[in-house]
């Protein structure tokens, strides 16, 4: 193809590409109302016109969230992390690198990551009827705060047994050993049909801050029986020693242990058991999937706070968000916590008009801050995309990156430089769809690769790395869906 | 407010349509290109006492459409630049099934750089020269003479435009 050849062709089918322009009969009125603002932004010197699209980083004072009524409540912070070790074992400096390297070998077999962090030593010690028994607490790339359990006959032959996300704030640690019970999820069954079995007997290991120094367990039917009685069973007591306490439990057929800690002092109760063996799972793809778009009026479930209340409903699409969202994003998640700890509201705790929620993305940074992304509507505002980051329960939401929806179309990218926890990342979440997302500072050539989940990159970057970012957004195809300036330039925190 | 001046709403009723299809060429969006006519306009109409007897005005809104153009680039907080839309949304309908020339060559006119994005509108739609390219981009013709042919060999290297000229050439 010569450059003449193409030069006509290109003249030709430029002139037929455009088409028919839209009308538009308003548009005399509107250049009028912009010059008027151009000169009053002439005259005072302001800044340019902001385009229709716009990213802000807000920040949120502290007194937002102090003692308001409406705020999400804090729950206080004793994390296992803080907790001393103990056991019969921790002193050997073995054991620690040993369990580290079973869940390394586990999370490695899942396609999960390195361990970037060290964990700490919780507990390491004999459990009768289980052996030894390792238990840390640490942070894993794609998974948020961990509690980790390995097992083995030995030191020397640990495997994994458990790897739980650690909620926020105080959290006693208990743990069934063996195989879980049957518990009834599905149809009540009729007495005639109601399955019998045997019970089992399971090691219970209860581990709460160094201070404690009782707990109690009890067997539990969670369902109304279909025939009437009650077989929750009576509650025992079990004698902690710096916070550690084990023993064997009869398990009724049907029925699940509950524990809890120092209850009586009205303490600390129990939280969701470790019941039986709980895996390294494998979590999403490299790249993310799409679902309709639906406002959020009609998304499937919604977060609404009034000025009293928080409350989360069905709507009228079904009980899965993934039915559809403002975003057509379908859910991102991984090995974390996040959703249960962060409540994307506290973003809203000094709204006094309603406001709905629904979050799209959930996920936690290698160091363990926790990002989550969600379209929100406050009062009578469109609906808009917010990107906010918590590192601990402690902290409520300070800042934020605000995003219109521009003529009802959802972002391609929300983007921010973020100060988490020990780190400071460039973090990425782009539309359904992206393969490859790549980075510079600006002003220089070379781009470089971050890795990428779910449509989303996250990477490192030294605090040297003080200019201005801007980031590229690719499909599998090669084409490119955004180039441009990272949305925030200033850190969130 | 100052008074509308009668020639001024006659330049908006009777350009706006061929300057409005070139924004979409610079754009690629009928939204962003109306955008880009109203800001261009709106500076046209603070400038229209002191400009009004220059013979083309056309030429000059086209120049404030390119410079403009080239400042939205270039600031940071502008917000969003989407050079493709995506299949992958579940509610839409197949894109790419319905790709056509007009689809292609916009595809083909996405993947340049936005100067020599605008090197191609003014030199092959509004059909200037490289003197008056050069003149309403504010550079040198040497350097819209790069533009247009780094331009050229993209367009050239383009599957979308390239499969194009290849079919339609003799």
């Amino acid at each position: 193809v010569t450059n003449d050849a193409l030069e006509r062709e290109l003249s030709r089918v430029l002139h037929e590409l455009p088409g028919e322009p839209p009308e538009h009969p308003g548009r005399l009125p509107e250049v009028r109302a912009r010059a008027t603002r151009l000169r009053r932004q002439h005259r005072t010197g302001a800044a340019v016109a902001l385009a229709a699209v716009t990213a802000v980083i807000v920040l949120v004072p502290t007194l937002l969230f102090g003692g308001g009524g409406s705020a999400v409540k804090q729950a206080p912070v004793v994390s296992p992390s803080d907790w001393p070790s103990r056991g019969s074992l921790a002193d050997d400096t073995t054991v620690q690198p040993r369990a580290v390297a079973a869940w390394q070998r586990a999370l490695t077999s899942r396609h999960r990551g390195r361990l970037t962090q060290p964990a700490h030593l919780v507990y390491a010690g004999q459990v009768p009827h289980v052996g030894v028994v390792v238990v840390l607490s640490g942070v894993e790339p794609r998974g948020g705060d961990r509690i980790v359990i390995a097992v083995g006959e030995d030191t020397h032959h640990l495997s994994l047994f458990a790897d739980e996300a650690q909620p926020f704030g105080v959290s006693p640690i208990t743990v069934l050993f063996g195989a879980p019970q049957q518990i009834f999820e599905g149809p009540s069954p009729s007495c005639r049909t109601q399955p019998t079995g045997q019970p089992a007997s399971r090691a219970l290991l209860v581990i709460g801050p160094p201070d404690t120094t009782g707990a109690r367990w009890h067997a539990q039917q969670l369902r109304t029986p279909p025939c009437g009685g009650d077989v929750s069973g009576p509650w025992h007591n079990l004698a902690l020693h710096d916070g550690v306490g084990a023993t064997q439990v009869v398990q009724p057929f049907g029925q699940e242990i509950q524990a809890e800690v120092d209850a009586d002092s009205g303490g600390y109760t129990g939280r969701p058991i470790i019941d039986g063996p709980v895996p390294v799972v494998t979590l999403g793809q490299r790249v993310a999937r799409g679902v309709p778009i639906v406002p959020l009026g009609s998304v499937a479930t919604t977060t609404t706070r009034t000025s009293s209340s928080v409350s989360t409903r069905a709507g009228i699409s079904g009980s899965k968000s993934d039915n559809g969202n403002p975003f057509g994003w379908a859910r991102r998640s991984d090995a974390s916590n996040a959703q249960a700890a962060f409540d994307p509201m506290q973003v809203f705790a000094s709204v006094s008009d309603p406001v709905e929620s629904v979050p799209i993305v959930y996920l936690a940074l290698p160091d363990g801050t926790f990002v989550n992304v969600a379209a929100a509507r406050a009062g009578t505002h469109d609906e808009q995309a917010y990107l906010s980051v918590t590192t601990s329960g402690r902290d409520s939401v300070r800042t934020y990156v605000r995003k219109s929806f521009a003529d009802n179309r959802p972002p391609y990218q929300l983007s921010a430089i973020i100060q988490g926890r020990t780190e400071r990342w460039l973090f990425v979440a782009g539309t359904p769809g992206i393969y490859r997302i790549m980075w510079r500072p600006v002003g220089t050539s070379l781009w470089r690769q971050m890795p990428v989940y779910e449509s989303t990159g996250t990477v490192r970057i030294t605090d040297a790395e003080t200019k201005p970012l801007e980031i590229t957004l690719w499909k599998r195809d090669g084409s490119v869906i955004y180039e441009g300036p990272v949305d925030s330039t200033h850190p969130l925190r | 407010l100052q008074e509308t001046p009668a020639g001024f709403a006659d330049f908006v009723s009777g350009q706006s349509r061929p300057l409005l299809k070139t924004a979409w060429l610079l754009t690629g969006d009928w939204h962003a290109a109306e955008d880009l006519l109203q800001a261009s306009l709106a500076k046209l109409f603070l400038a229209w006492d002191r400009i009004e007897r220059q013979e083309n005005l056309a030429a000059y809104v086209r120049r404030t459409m390119v410079t403009t153009y080239a400042t939205w680039w270039r600031r940071r907080w502008r917000g969003e630049t989407p050079t493709e839309h995506l299949p992958e949304h579940a509610q839409t309908h197949d894109r790419y099934a319905e790709a056509d020339v007009r689809e292609s060559v916009r595809i083909a006119l996405d993947e340049l750089p936005r100067k020599q994005r605008a090197v191609v509108v003014l030199r092959y739609f509004e059909d200037l020269t490289e003197a008056e390219t050069a003149a309403a981009l504010g550079c040198s013709v040497g350097t819209v003479k790069t533009h247009a042919s780094r331009a050229l060999a993209r367009l050239r290297a383009s599957s979308a435009l390239g499969t194009l000229v290849t079919e339609e050439t003799p």
